[in-house]
C-alpha cells in the first residue's frame, strides 16, 4: 500500500492505539494536517498555545500511563514545546511530540520558521529525531514509542520535513522493524543484593520507607503496601509519589521534603534504614546532603541506573522495575511488629500536631488550607487534582488528602508555572468520567489561561479553582522569610477572573468566606460544563513548615501556632 | 585524567549528544577520537577529560542512558593499552641537528621531513612518552605540535576475553498486541518496553 509520509503518521499513531493529539498546525506541518481527516479514529484537540499541547499530552500520559502525543509546526510552534518536554523530561512521562520541519533542501539556510528543534531538544528528551526520508517515517514513530515509555519513561522528539511528509512509499506495519540497542534486562535482580537489602530491612530498627513516583509509574502500589505491612515500615513519600499507599493507611507518613511535617522529616533524619523505592532524592527531598540522615544505610531501587549513587550513596542498590524487585524481595524480609519505634513516630506526630483547619478560628480571613480541605472533603478524595507551582500546590498536597494512585497530577521536577490548566485539559481526555479539578495560582493561571478557549471548544467538564492571593505566593513567602520582605516584583495587579473565564462562556463563582466554600464547590461539581472559581485568599499567608533551602532536613521554620488536629479530622 | 571508552551507533548527532553530557557538568574534553570498529555501523569512541571522581561517575550514568550509546567504560591506564599519535615541527640548527636526531632515536620517534631550519617528526606512543619527547625537545623550539587523543584496547575485554557484541534488537511486530486494547494490554505494553531499553 502506498501512502504519503503525512498519512503514514497518523497510521503509526492509531497503531500505537493513540485516540487524541493535541497540536496546532502551521506552513511545515499543514501536510499531516491534512491526512487528519483519513483517520476519524483519533480526535485533534486544537490548543491555544504549543506549550499547552506538550502539557496536555503529559497530562494525558499521566491519567493513564498511555503516551501523550503533542504536534506543532516547524521554528516557533516547535520551541513553544520547549517548555513542555523539558517538564516531561524531568517527572519521567512518556510523551512524542512531532513536529514539522522545513523541506530538506532549506535545512541550514535559514529558512522561514526554519530551528534546529532536534539540536535544542538533545539535553530535554530521552531521544529525538529528524527524518527527511518517508521511508524512515514509520520505523522512527515506532521507536519514538517504545523508547517514550521503555525503562524510566520520558519524553520523544520526532522532526519530519516538509518533502517527507508529502513523498509517498509503500507502508507495511507488520514489516516495520525498529532498530535499538538492547539493554540488560532486569527482571532477576542480583540475589546477593536482594539478600543484603533484606538483611538490612530486618535488622534495622529504625527503617523508613521513601517511596517516589516511580512506584506510581510501575504499577507497585500493592507490593509497596505488602513490603511495608510485613516488617511495619513507615513509609514517607515524595511529591510525585503521594497516592502510592493511602493518605489514611496506618503506616504512610505523607509527604517528605521541604514542605513535608516536621515529624516525617525528623523520622528520616533519625532513621537507621532508608529504603528508597522510585524516587531520586531530589534537593527538595534531602535538604542539605552534608547533614541527610547521616545515620541512616540506604537502599535505592531504580530502574534508571544512573539515579544510584548520583545524590546519595547507596549502600545497597537494586536496579530495575520496583513491579518485579519487590515481589522477590518481599519473601527475603520477615514478619514483624515495630511497636516501640511507631510510638515514638506517633509520639513526635502528637507534638507538632498539625492543623484542624476546621478548628481555626474564622476571622473573615479566606485561607488557601480551608479551600483546599473543603474541596477534599466535598469531593471524597476522589477527584483527578491537577496543580500548578507554588504555594497552592504545597498545600494541596498538605490538605488534599491522596487516597488514590494517579489522583493528582503536578509539576514537579521541573516546577513550571502554567502546567495545570492544559495538564488538567490533557487529563480529562484521558479519564472523560474523572471529577478533574484545576488549581493553580493567580500567577500561574495567568501564564496558560488562553487554553480556556480549549475547554470550551472542546466541550469539556474541567473545574477550575484560582487560589488567589494577589501576590507570587511562594516567591513573596521567600522574600518575607530571607530577603527581608522586599517584595520586589512579586505583587500582582490581576484581571478579574471570573469577567475572564465568563468571556469565554464558562460558568463562575468568586469566593471570599469560608462558609461559601463547601457550597460552591457543590455548585460547580452539578454544573454540567467547566467552572471557574476564584477563591480569594489571606494575601499573605505561608506555607509551613519549610525547610530553607540549603539547610538541614531538620531546620525547619514551624508553624507559629500549632493547630490541634482532631479525631474527626482523620 | 578520566578516560571513558564508548561504543556508540554510528548516528547522526552522536558526539554532539555525548558532549553535551560533558558541557553540563562543566567538564572540557581533553581529547576526542573516534573511529570505525569491527562491527559495522559500531563506533568506538575515546574521550579524555580532566574531572573528579564524583561528576565523572554521574556523566558515565548519563551517558549510558543515551539511546544510542552501547557501552560506556572508565579505564584507568593499568587496564588498557593507550596509544597516540603525534607529530612535531623542531627548530635546529647544525649544531643541535646531531642532537634531536639522538633524543628521537630513544624515544622511537621517526623523522618525517629534515630541512637546515626545522625537523618533522612523528611519534607514536603513550600520552606520557609524547608529553615526555616535547619536555626534551622543547629547549630547541618547537614550532607547532600536534598530537591526537589516545585510542585504546583493553587487556580484559569482559566475557572471556571475546569483544563484547554491541546488540542490535530488531523487534518487528512488538508491539502489535497494544491495538487490540485489553485491559492487561498496557501491562503488556510495560513488560515489552522495559526489555528494549
Amino acid at each position: 500500500m502506498k501512502l504519503t509520509g503525512a498519512q503514514i503518521v497518523w497510521q503509526c499513531l492509531e497503531r500505537e492505539g493513540i485516540d487524541t493529539v493535541f497540536g496546532y498546525p502551521g506552513g511545515a506541518v499543514l501536510p499531516i494536517y491534512d491526512a487528519l481527516q483519513h483517520t476519524p479514529s483519533i480526535h485533534h484537540v486544537l490548543v491555544r498555545h504549543e506549550q499547552g499541547a506538550a502539557h496536555m499530552a503529559d497530562g494525558y500520559a499521566r491519567a493513564t500511563g498511555k503516551v501523550g502525543v503533542a504536534l506543532a509546526t516547524s521554528g516557533p510552534g516547535a520551541t513553544n514545546l520547549v517548555t513542555g518536554i523539558a517538564n516531561a523530561m524531568l517527572d519521567s512521562s512518556p510523551i512524542v511530540c512531532i513536529t514539522g520541519q522545513v523541506g530538506s533542501k532549506l535545512i541550514g539556510t535559514d529558512a522561514f520558521q526554519e530551528v534546529d528543534i532536534t539540536g535544542i531538544t538533545m539535553p530535554i528528551t530521552k531521544h529525538n529525531y529528524m527524518v527527511a526520508d518517508v521511508n524512515q517515517i514509520a520505523r522512527t514513530i515506532r521507536e519514538a514509542f517504545i523508547i517514550a515509555r521503555a525503562g524510566r519513561p520520558g519524553p520523544v522528539l520526532v522532526d519530519i520535513t516538509k518533502d517527507a511528509q508529502i513523498a509517498s512509499c509503500d507502508f507495511e506495519w507488520d514489516f516495520i522493524q525498529p532498530r535499538l540497542r538492547k539493554l540488560e534486562t532486569w527482571s532477576q535482580p542480583d540475589p546477593a543484593q536482594l539478600a543484603e537489602a533484606a538483611a538490612l530491612i530486618n535488622q534495622a530498627k529504625r527503617p523508613v520507607i521513601l517511596a517516589g513516583h516511580g512506584v506510581l509509574q510501575s504499577g507497585a502500589m500493592e507490593d509497596l503496601r505488602l513490603l511495608a505491612e510485613t516488617s511495619d515500615l513507615p513509609v514517607a513519600l515524595t511529591l510525585l509519589g503521594l497516592g502510592a499507599i493511602p493518605h489514611f493507611h496506618p503506616l504512610s507518613l505523607g509527604m517528605m521534603g521541604m514542605h513535608g511535617e516536621a515529624w516525617v522529616n525528623h523520622a528520616i533524619q533519625s532513621a537507621d534504614l532508608l529504603i528508597a523505592l522510585g524516587m531520586r532524592f531530589d534537593d527538595r527531598v534531602t535538604g542539605k546532603l552534608d547533614s541527610y540522615a547521616q545515620g541512616a544505610k540506604k537502599i535505592h531501587v531504580d530502574i534508571d541506573a544512573s539515579e544510584i549513587h548520583k545524590n546519595v550513596r547507596a549502600d545497597v542498590a537494586l536496579i530495575g522495575d520496583l513491579k518485579q524487585v519487590l515481589p522477590t524481595l518481599i519473601p527475603l524480609v520477615d514478619q514483624q511488629k515495630r511497636t516501640e519505634y511507631w510510638a515514638e513516630i506517633n509520639g513526635a506526630k502528637g507534638e507538632v500536631a498539625v492543623r484542624d483547619i476546621r478548628n481555626m478560628p474564622d476571622t473573615g480571613h479566606l485561607y488557601a488550607a480551608h479551600v483546599i480541605n473543603d474541596l477534599w472533603r466535598e469531593t471524597k478524595g476522589k477527584a483527578l487534582i491537577v496543580t500548578d507551582v507554588g504555594q497552592h500546590q504545597m498545600w494541596e498536597a498538605q490538605y488534599y488528602h491522596h487516597s488514590d494512585p494517579h489522583s493528582l497530577i503536578t509539576s514537579g521536577g521541573l516546577g513550571t508555572m502554567g502546567f495545570a490548566l492544559p495538564a488538567a485539559i490533557g487529563a480529562k481526555f484521558a479519564r472523560p468520567n474523572a471529577d478533574v479539578w484545576v488549581i493553580a495560582g493567580d500567577g500561574g493561571f495567568q501564564m496558560t489561561m488562553a487554553e480556556l478557549a480549549t475547554i470550551v471548544q472542546e466541550g469539556i467538564k474541567v473545574n477550575i479553582a484560582v487560589i488567589n492571593n494577589g501576590y507570587l505566593g511562594m516567591v513573596r513567602q521567600w522574600q518575607e522569610f530571607f530577603y527581608e520582605r522586599n517584595y520586589a516584583a512579586t505583587p500582582l495587579v490581576n484581571p478579574d477572573f471570573t469577567k475572564i473565564a465568563e468571556a469565554y462562556g464558562i460558568l463562575t463563582f468568586s469566593v471570599t468566606h469560608r462558609d461559601q466554600v463547601a457550597s460552591t464547590v457543590r455548585k460547580a461539581r452539578e454544573h454540567a460544563g467547566p467552572v471557574l472559581i476564584d477563591f480569594r485568599v489571606e494575601q499573605e499567608d505561608s506555607v509551613y513548615p519549610m525547610v530553607p533551602a540549603g539547610s538541614a532536613l531538620h531546620e525547619m521554620i514551624r508553624r507559629p501556632s500549632a493547630i490541634v488536629e482532631t479525631a474527626a479530622d482523620e | 585524567m578520566m578516560t571513558y571508552l564508548l561504543d556508540v551507533a554510528n548516528h547522526t548527532g552522536v558526539v554532539t549528544r555525548i558532549s553535551l553530557i560533558f558541557r553540563r557538568h562543566g567538564a572540557n574534553l581533553q581529547s576526542l577520537s573516534t573511529a570505525q570498529t569491527e562491527h559495522p555501523g559500531i563506533v568506538r569512541i575515546v574521550i579524555t577529560s580532566e574531572i573528579e571522581r564524583r561528576p565523572a561517575e554521574r556523566i558515565k550514568g548519563q551517558l549510558a542512558r543515551l539511546v544510542d550509546i552501547f557501552k560506556v567504560d572508565m579505564i584507568s591506564h593499568d587496564e588498557g593499552t593507550f596509544r597516540a599519535f603525534g607529530m612535531m615541527k623542531i627548530a635546529c640548527t647544525m649544531q643541535t641537528r646531531p642532537q634531536i636526531l639522538q633524543l628521537l632515536e630513544i624515544f622511537n620517534g621517526r623523522v618525517l621531513e629534515l630541512t637546515t631550519e626545522w625537523i618533522l617528526v612523528e611519534m607514536t606512543g603513550t600520552p606520557e612518552q609524547l608529553e615526555g619527547l616535547m619536555q626534551v625537545l622543547q629547549p630547541y623550539g618547537i614550532l607547532e605540535a600536534v598530537e591526537t587523543g589516545p585510542i585504546v584496547i583493553r587487556h580484559k575485554s569482559p566475557g572471556n576475553g571475546s569483544r563484547p557484541q554491541p546488540v542490535w534488537e530488531v523487534v518487528p511486530g512488538a508491539l502489535a498486541a497494544e491495538t487490540s486494547s485489553t485491559s492487561n494490554s498496557s501491562q503488556e505494553e510495560k513488560h515489552n518496553g522495559t526489555n528494549l531499553l
